[in-house]
């Protein structure tokens, strides 16, 4: 099996589109939160290639619900549009649904921008404010890289590091992680002093 | 080539496959080619159930050379052919208008169920109904009452697509005929009898039998390599036996295999919805159907590739018939005299 990239908006947006056929077809409907590369791409917000789409959570009406694991049916659409287009089978995975035991940034869902994939799927990527909270805490967390490149192309404001510096520290308030983060500001040229003890 | 296109094509073409198959077979019919290899009556008859449903006349002559020649077919083998609802139904179909023209006929239909509740038309396109076929309404097909022509022949035995005849007048119509058939056929150096089980539509362990009986009889010679007992035939005494050189024996195909495929590939080419779907969804219902008949191919040495795009998918399946076409000697494809 081939890992050919998703490496545009039009190419997410017809995988995408092709499981939304795929769970139409099939009398199912899902509405997914999605963040990663996959919505970056899809927002037109960041141009880098990426293999697969993260889903952070189920959505049922207002409540956030956990993708881990994907329920059958939509783990059978994605089965199925891997195959068609020569893509690994994990694909659409739900690889950042632990952040939801930990909680979201808050006013995640009226923030998120809502697209239609036909009658059987709904997405909702995650804002541009909300990449900046999950990315700075994914540098910090996981070391510089790809999700370094994703927060610099985000052009983040000092006020909007804090923030986001402020909400990761929920997720881990450890010293270790403090000194690092200090470290990631410091490359954005913001003093971590008004992040608070 | 669009859908309706390529349903075109391979009925059309299946057709005159059918018709060249089995006008060397004894249906009143001129052959326009002499087939190169030994085919496998009980696989033909059930794929020309489905394909000859475009094609009238040919059901109806297969129909008369089933009655003719029906001591010389297996209805074990008849069976075990059928892959689906509509070949099972099909086939008791033509067993139980065989019995209503031959009630002693060995043939004779063993009803495995009741006949579903709405019938429907046989032919397509539908052809207007005087009075239904009985045995047919008896199995939920219309069609028009059918009355043998009585033209049909026994088939040659000197000709090469006929050796599954011959050997059964030999062998007797069973196992071993049609294990000899195999093993005199196929290039392989050696065949196990799993691979004999699935060439012939028998149970392994029946194969496995029937390779012991050969094997006393010093017709058939057995090797063990590591776990797996290998068999080959002695191809110089049987092709003496038959009056033959060991080269000119006929060649060897996977019929119920490469028909089966072929049969579903037109199957699925007629359904209706397909012309109505998104050509995404389109493409990806011809990867199911690839996907469900890929071991069929791999058995019949006929590989599949995996697809990176929807696009390929469908090149994919174009691919694959004009392959399959070319294998049984239609299509663009000169066959070899």
């Amino acid at each position: 099996m081939s890992t050919s990239p998703i490496d545009s908006a039009q190419a997410a947006s017809d995988l995408l589109g092709a499981l939304g056929e795929q769970l139409a077809a099939r009398g199912e409907h899902y509405t997914l939160a999605v963040v990663g590369g996959s919505a970056l791409l899809a927002l037109g917000l960041v141009s880098r290639a990426t293999r697969d789409v993260d889903v952070l959570a189920i959505v049922n009406g207002d409540e956030l619900l956990s993708a881990q694991p994907l329920p059958t049916a939509l783990a059978e659409a994605a089965h199925t549009v891997a195959r068609d287009f020569g893509l690994a089978d994990d694909w659409l995975n739900p690889g950042p649904a632990s952040l939801l035991e930990l909680g979201l940034p808050e006013g995640f869902a009226e923030r998120a921008q809502h697209h239609d994939f036909g009658p059987g799927l709904e997405i909702l990527f995650a804002s541009r404010v909300d990449h900046i909270h999950l990315k700075l805490y994914a540098t910090v967390d996981q070391g510089a890289g790809k999700h370094l490149a994703d927060l610099q192309a985000l052009a983040p404001s000092e006020r909007e590091l804090l923030d986001a510096a402020r909400w990761s520290r929920t997720h881990d308030p450890s010293d270790g992680y403090r000194d690092e983060l200090t470290r990631v500001l410091a490359h954005f040229g913001v003093d971590d002093g008004r992040l608070g003890p | 080539m669009d859908v309706s296109a390529l349903n075109r094509r391979l009925s059309d073409q299946l057709v005159a496959f059918a018709w060249d198959e089995w006008a060397q077979m004894g249906v009143l019919a001129s052959p326009h080619r002499r087939s190169p290899w030994a085919q496998d009556p009980e696989a033909l008859i059930v794929f020309t159930l489905e394909v000859a449903r475009a094609e009238p006349r040919l059901f109806d002559e297969l129909l008369d050379w089933m009655l003719a020649n029906e001591p010389l077919l297996s209805v074990r083998r008849l069976r075990a052919m059928c892959i689906d609802e509509t070949d099972r139904s099909l086939t008791a179909a033509a067993l139980a208008w065989l019995a209503h023209e031959r009630p002693r006929a060995q043939l004779g239909a063993r009803t495995d169920k009741t006949a579903p509740s709405t019938p429907q038309a046989l032919f397509r396109p539908e052809i207007q109904l005087g009075a239904p076929d009985e045995a047919f309404a008896s199995a939920g097909w219309l069609r028009p009452a059918l009355s043998p022509s009585h033209k049909s022949r026994p088939p040659d035995p000197m000709a090469p697509i006929n050796l599954a005849f011959r050997l059964r007048q030999i062998l007797g119509v069973g196992i071993r005929a049609e294990v000899v058939r195999v093993l005199l056929t196929t290039e392989a150096p050696w065949v196990n009898a799993q691979t004999l089980a699935r060439s012939t539509g028998y149970a392994k362990r029946n194969v496995h039998d029937a390779l012991a009986g050969l094997s006393v009889a010093a017709v058939v010679s057995a090797f063990t390599v590591g776990a797996e007992q290998r068999y080959v035939a002695d191809r110089p005494a049987w092709a003496a036996l038959l009056g033959s050189e060991p080269d000119e024996l006929p060649a060897h195909h996977d019929w119920p295999q490469l028909l089966a495929v072929l049969r579903r590939l037109l199957r699925w080419s007629a359904q209706p919805d397909l012309a109505t779907m998104s050509g995404y969804l389109r493409a990806s219902r011809a990867g199911d159907l690839l996907e469900a008949v890929s071991g069929d191919l791999a058995f019949a040495g006929i590989p599949t590739h995996s697809s990176r795009s929807p696009e390929d998918v469908w090149h994919n399946l174009e691919e694959i018939c004009e392959r399959l076409l070319k294998v049984i000697g239609v299509g663009d494809a000169p066959i070899s005299r």
